[in-house]
């Protein structure tokens, strides 16, 4: 039933002396549901990015363990991508040539790949830019880029660490409902790491709300506003309420 | 310009003649806007922009179309009538107004620029038929007026000279009209814009001038005066870009001129004594006997020949060695504290032991090359490996990509542009030391020709094989920079 189930993971940080030593994630615990929309929210430092590197396996935890359709993680899979915040476009090729990249490692053939790059450039509008390396995009284009690129290898899992938190507030909004859009034609789940509150009302099914020293899910809320969301309305208004309650403001 | 006129015309309109220039002429009894009830004020037509812009100016003044009779008079008369009382004003067009100054006739009580800033007036309109059958013809003449433009805003002075010559005017009226800061029309900016043609046929309207309105789209055609517009803009460019060339070849060739000049007369005072210190004009007759001779480019060949093969072997083995212990912790950890002791050893130094382990020719100056080269080359790429974006690699290994093609696919052109960096570094200090290696063991090279100058006591020859080393040290770095410039720009990094 659960696509991902994270048991008991903790991580530990070792600085110089001993007393140094800090939690960044202390016995976390839940399951994310194949299909879903997983916010998680928190602020800096609240170990929300060392959660997700674990999820994805960057990084390994120092006890518990992450589960995926049930296989323990132990590496990195093109099954799940991550998406990250700084774009992570290789600066030396075109945006045509990001996007083929995951295609030649998993030896796509020459036809399918020029479809396949076709498709999903006019999926995130950027037909036009397919010759134009990263120096020459804005940061909302660089992260349609990313996207584009994590879509191709058709992945299962979505990882997006605060993707659209380098942008303005208008081409955040405006790339908020496109991933929503992308979310839903492709039917992937998708774990969103935040410290905006209004993204993650507006996209999560589900928001984890995690709190720093040591890092812990306090609390999982159900987002039951209907798609599409406005951000003006009372409903989220209220969810907004209680989720600044949940972090000790107001 | 008299909208209504088009009607049953197809005219097509390409161009303006000149934006503002028009004013409101007045005799010297009236002073204040209310002097003008019960006055005649001319204007040349009834359907005209002189009419419109009078209107909307009494009309913001608070006056009503029946305190201030408006009469049609032909502009070359206004002058004539305004003298001799016929009229007590009028709204005409420039030289006009300025005339009338001029004579003391009138004055100019207000510029329509301050009525409506940058309004449109004159035009030029061509039947849409000799348009369409001549718009080569249509597009030069054109060209030419936008130019004529451009003449009138830049040198008023020149314009007015010419002007003085068609008008049948003083000069002085019309370089008033034209003058910097104080000028009643501009004309720099022609085009014409349809929604300024809109704005002036509403007011028409509103001011019930005009009785009926015309589709303006079909009416004005911007698309000559735009492809002049743009020409202009794209000459001025290429001007601007000339001028940065020039002035980047003319400063430096100042300095040199500067220098050797004064140099030169030094000499020839006898400020420095000619066996120590020659002046420059006989450092370039010795330099052009030892090139005449062969002797020099077969030195300069010696050392380039020593430096690119010591410089080429190290970059063979330098980069691969770089990546792989740039990309490994623990290699890293185990050779950098060798390489950096290694690397401060003089590459001097390593002479004596390379004469003993090669003997006397090519080889032991292409070692102490390498050796030089080698280490800058190294530790750039070790260095450029450890700080390759830790996102790339991320990304790179999420998708799959691991060992080999991870370092030839990602890594390697990540750090692309930080090797030319390291090479061009190595090169300039390799240049440096195959000179000083010459004069050491060698007997060819530009090191070993200074040398040998100084045993003939030939000064001369000394500073022009100085001269000579400077220059192919220059051109090397250059080749290396522009080199450098060219994957920064492709990687996108900034520029210093």
């Amino acid at each position: 039933m659960s696509l991902i189930q994270i048991q008991n993971v903790n991580k530990l940080y070792t600085g110089a002396i001993k007393q140094d030593e800090n939690y960044a994630l202390d016995m976390v615990n839940f399951d994310i549901k194949p299909g879903e929309f997983f916010c998680v929210l928190g602020p800096s430092g609240c170990g929300k990015t060392t959660l997700l590197n674990i999820m994805a396996g960057f990084e390994k935890p120092t006890n518990g363990k992450i589960i995926i359709n049930g296989s323990e993680v132990t590496g990195p899979s093109p099954k799940n991508i991550v998406v990250f915040q700084e774009y992570g476009l290789f600066p030396w090729k075109t945006v045509e040539k990001n996007i083929e990249f995951p295609l030649n490692l998993n030896k796509t053939n020459e036809e399918t790949k020029s479809k396949i790059i076709k498709e999903i450039l006019e999926l995130v509008n950027l037909s036009d830019f397919a010759n134009k390396t990263p120096a020459e995009l804005s940061g909302g284009m660089k992260q349609r880029v990313a996207l584009a690129r994590a879509l191709v290898v058709q992945p299962e899992i979505l990882f997006m660490d605060e993707p659209f938190a380098a942008l303005d507030e208008m081409t955040r909004i405006k790339l908020e409902r496109e991933l929503l859009k992308i979310w839903k034609g492709r039917k992937i789940t998708v774990v969103f790491v935040t410290h905006n509150i209004d993204s993650a009302i507006t996209l999560g099914d589900r928001i984890a709300v995690m709190t720093p020293c040591p890092g812990k899910i306090k609390n999982i809320l159900d987002v039951n506003l209907k798609r599409p969301r406005d951000i003006t309305s009372n409903e989220f208004e209220n969810l907004k309420k209680e989720i600044l309650v949940e972090f000790d403001i107001q | 310009m008299q909208l209504n006129a088009v009607d049953h015309l197809d005219l097509k309109t390409l161009l303006l003649g000149h934006r503002e220039g028009l004013g409101l002429v007045v005799n010297k009894n009236i002073v204040k806007s209310a002097d003008l009830v019960g006055k005649t004020i001319a204007v040349p037509h009834e359907l005209s922009t002189h009419h419109i812009l009078l209107k909307k100016f009494l009309a913001k003044e608070g006056l009503n179309s029946t305190q201030v009779k408006i009469k049609q008079v032909d502009p070359p008369d206004f002058v004539r009538q305004l003298s001799k009382k016929q009229i007590d004003g009028y709204f005409g067009s420039e030289p006009f107004g300025s005339q009338a100054e001029e004579q003391f006739i009138g004055k100019i009580f207000k510029l329509s620029k301050d009525i409506q800033k940058n309004h449109i007036d004159c035009v030029l309109a061509i039947d849409n038929e000799w348009v369409k059958n001549n718009e080569t013809a249509t597009q030069e003449f054109v060209q030419s007026l936008v130019k004529a433009g451009q003449l009138i805003h830049n040198k008023p002075i020149k314009a007015s000279e010419i002007g003085a010559k068609f008008l049948n005017q003083s000069q002085k009226v019309i370089y008033n009209v034209l003058a910097p800061k104080k000028s009643h029309l501009t004309a720099w900016d022609l085009a014409p814009i349809s929604d300024e043609f809109v704005e002036l046929q509403s007011w028409g309207k509103k001011l019930h001038i005009l009785k009926s309105v015309i589709d303006i789209d079909s009416f004005v055609e911007p698309k000559f005066a735009k492809i002049a517009y743009t020409e202009l803009a794209e000459k001025k460019a290429t001007k601007k870009n000339t001028i940065e060339i020039l002035k980047k070849v003319f400063y430096p060739t100042a300095s040199f001129v500067f220098i050797f000049g004064l140099w030169e007369i030094l000499s020839r005072l006898g400020v420095f004594a000619n066996n120590i210190m020659p002046a420059p004009s006989e450092i370039w007759v010795a330099l052009k006997d030892v090139a005449r001779s062969g002797v020099l480019a077969q030195n300069a060949w010696a050392s380039l020949y020593r430096v690119f093969a010591g410089f080429l072997i190290a970059t063979t083995l330098a980069i691969p060695m770089g990546l792989i212990i740039g990309s490994k912790k623990y290699l890293h950890t185990t050779f950098n504290p060798l390489i950096q002791i290694i690397r401060t050893i003089s590459p001097i130094s390593w002479i004596p032991l390379a004469i003993l382990w090669f003997g006397i020719g090519n080889q032991p100056a292409i070692f102490i090359i390498f050796i030089t080269a080698f280490f800058p080359i190294l530790l750039s790429t070790m260095l450029a490996v450890k700080n390759v974006d830790p996102i790339l690699i991320k990304v790179a290994e999420n998708f799959g990509a691991t060992g080999n093609k991870l370092l030839f696919k990602i890594i390697l052109p990540a750090i692309f542009p930080y090797i030319i960096i390291g090479l061009r570094v190595s090169l300039g200090i390799a240049w440096v030391i195959v000179v000083a290696a010459e004069m050491v063991g060698m007997t060819s090279g530009l090191g070993y020709m200074i040398l040998d100058a100084r045993n003939f006591l030939r000064t001369d020859l000394i500073i022009a094989g100085m001269l000579v080393i400077g220059l192919i040290g220059f051109a090397l770095d250059s080749m290396l920079e522009y080199f450098e410039k060219r994957a920064k720009a492709a990687w996108g990094l900034k520029q210093q």
